[in-house]
C-alpha cells in the first residue's frame, strides 16, 4: 500500500478510486478467515458418518421413533436417529462458537474484525429452527385442514426428505457458511455454501434412486454426509492453501 | 427533429462535481481511513498505521480529525496486558464515504466526457 501511502496531494481522482479499491481488497483478504470454519465443520460432517450406518434400508417399516425434543435434529427415520440429533446440537455449538471464537483471535492477531454477529444469529436461528421444524411441520401436515396439509407435504418436501435423513444440520451448517460469504465477501465461500447446498438437494434422490433394492448395504445412507464433507474439506484445503499463499 | 438531451450528458449549468467534496473526508489519508474501517466492524490502531504507513503521531491527527466530525469512533482499552485502540466507522462516516465516493466517480465521469473540465 506503498503507492497510496505515498505523502502527495490528493491526485487523480480515477487514480484514487483505484487506490481506494485496491486497499478494500487487501482489508478483504487480512480479515478472511475462512480457512477454520470450513476444515471445523467438514471434520464434524466426516465423524457423524458412522452414525448413519442403517441396515434396514429405506422401504422397510419401522418402528416409530420417539425422540427427545433436543435430539429432533437427528430426524426419525434412521436407527441411530436420537444419537445424530445429540450430536450434531453438539457439533453445531462447537462448530459456531469456535467458529466465533476463531474469528475473534484472528481480529486480535491481525488487527482487522470481521463483523460476525449476524453469523451468530444465523446459528441461533438454524439451530432452534431445526428443533421446531419436525413438530412445526408435522402439525401443518396433520393438524390443519385438508388443503393446507397437502400444500404443506408439496412444497416442504425436500425439507421433509432431509428432516427424515437426519441431514437438517448440515443445512443449517450451510447457512451459516452462506451469511458468512456475504460478511466476508468471500467467493469461496459462497461456492462452498451452495455446492453444500446442492449435496444436501441430491441426498434424498440419491436414496431413492439407489439401486440396492431389497438389498440395502448397512453403509447406503453413508454418501449423504459424506458428500457434504467432501466438499467443506475440500473447500476448507483451497481456502488454507490460499490464506498461506496470501500472507507468506 | 431536435432531440432531447441525454440525461447522462455533462451540461455548464450542472454544478461541478468538486462541490460534492467533503474537506474532511477527501484528505488522502483520512479517505484511506473511511475506506479501510468501512470494510471491517473494527480496526486496530496498527494495522491502520502499517496499511496507510503513516507514523503513529501522523495518523493520531486524522483520527481526530474524523473523530471530530463523528465520522468514527475511537475505543481505548487492554488485551491482556496490551493497549489496545480500535477504530470503527459510524453511520455518518458510511454515509460521508459513500457521498465522497460518488463525487470522485461523477469527477472521473466528467473528465472522461470533457476532458478540459
Amino acid at each position: 500500500m506503498a503507492e497510496f501511502a505515498r505523502d502527495r496531494e490528493t491526485g487523480h481522482p480515477e487514480q484514487l478510486l483505484a487506490d481506494l479499491t485496491r486497499i478494500r481488497g487487501a482489508v478483504r483478504r487480512d480479515r478472511q478467515a475462512n480457512a477454520f470454519p470450513l476444515l471445523a465443520f467438514g471434520a464434524l460432517t466426516l465423524a457423524s458418518a458412522p452414525l448413519y450406518l442403517d441396515s434396514i434400508g429405506p422401504d422397510t417399516l419401522r418402528p416409530q421413533h420417539e425422540n427427545p425434543v433436543l435430539a429432533a435434529l437427528g430426524g426419525d427415520l434412521l436407527q441411530n436417529s436420537e444419537a445424530i440429533g445429540w450430536y450434531w446440537l453438539a457439533a453445531l455449538l462447537i462448530g459456531y462458537l469456535g467458529t466465533l471464537g476463531w474469528y475473534r483471535r484472528r481480529a486480535l492477531k491481525v488487527g482487522v474484525q470481521t463483523p460476525t454477529r449476524n453469523y451468530l444469529i444465523a446459528g441461533i436461528f438454524g439451530v432452534l429452527g431445526g428443533l421446531a421444524l419436525g413438530p412445526v411441520l408435522q402439525f401443518l401436515a396433520t393438524g390443519t385442514s385438508t388443503s393446507v396439509s397437502e400444500a404443506v407435504r408439496l412444497v416442504f418436501f425436500p425439507i421433509y426428505a432431509l428432516l427424515y435423513l437426519g441431514l437438517i444440520p448440515v443445512l443449517v451448517v450451510a447457512v451459516g457458511l452462506l451469511v458468512l460469504a456475504r460478511l466476508e465477501r468471500s467467493r469461496l465461500l459462497a461456492i462452498a455454501g451452495g455446492l453444500l447446498v446442492a449435496s444436501l438437494a441430491l441426498a434424498p434422490v440419491y436414496v431413492n434412486t439407489a439401486p440396492f433394492g431389497d438389498d440395502f448395504p448397512s453403509v447406503g445412507y453413508l454418501p449423504t454426509v459424506l458428500l457434504p464433507a467432501l466438499v467443506l474439506l475440500t473447500a476448507g484445503v483451497i481456502a488454507t492453501t490460499r490464506a498461506r499463499r496470501t500472507h507468506a | 427533429m431536435t432531440m432531447p438531451p441525454d440525461s447522462s450528458e455533462v451540461t455548464d449549468t450542472d454544478p461541478h462535481p468538486t462541490q460534492a467534496l467533503d474537506d474532511t473526508v477527501h484528505q488522502r489519508h483520512r479517505l484511506g481511513i473511511l475506506t479501510i474501517t468501512a470494510e471491517a466492524e473494527r480496526v486496530e490502531f496498527t494495522y491502520l498505521r502499517d496499511m496507510l504507513t503513516l507514523t503513529g503521531g501522523n495518523l493520531s491527527r486524522h483520527l481526530a480529525v474524523l473523530a471530530e466530525a463523528g465520522l468514527i469512533d475511537v475505543t481505548k482499552g487492554y488485551e491482556g496486558r496490551r493497549p489496545r485502540t480500535w477504530i470503527a466507522i459510524t453511520p455518518a462516516g458510511r454515509d460521508a464515504l459513500a457521498a465522497e465516493l460518488r463525487a470522485l466517480e461523477a469527477l472521473v465521469l466528467r473528465h472522461r466526457r470533457k476532458p478540459d473540465a
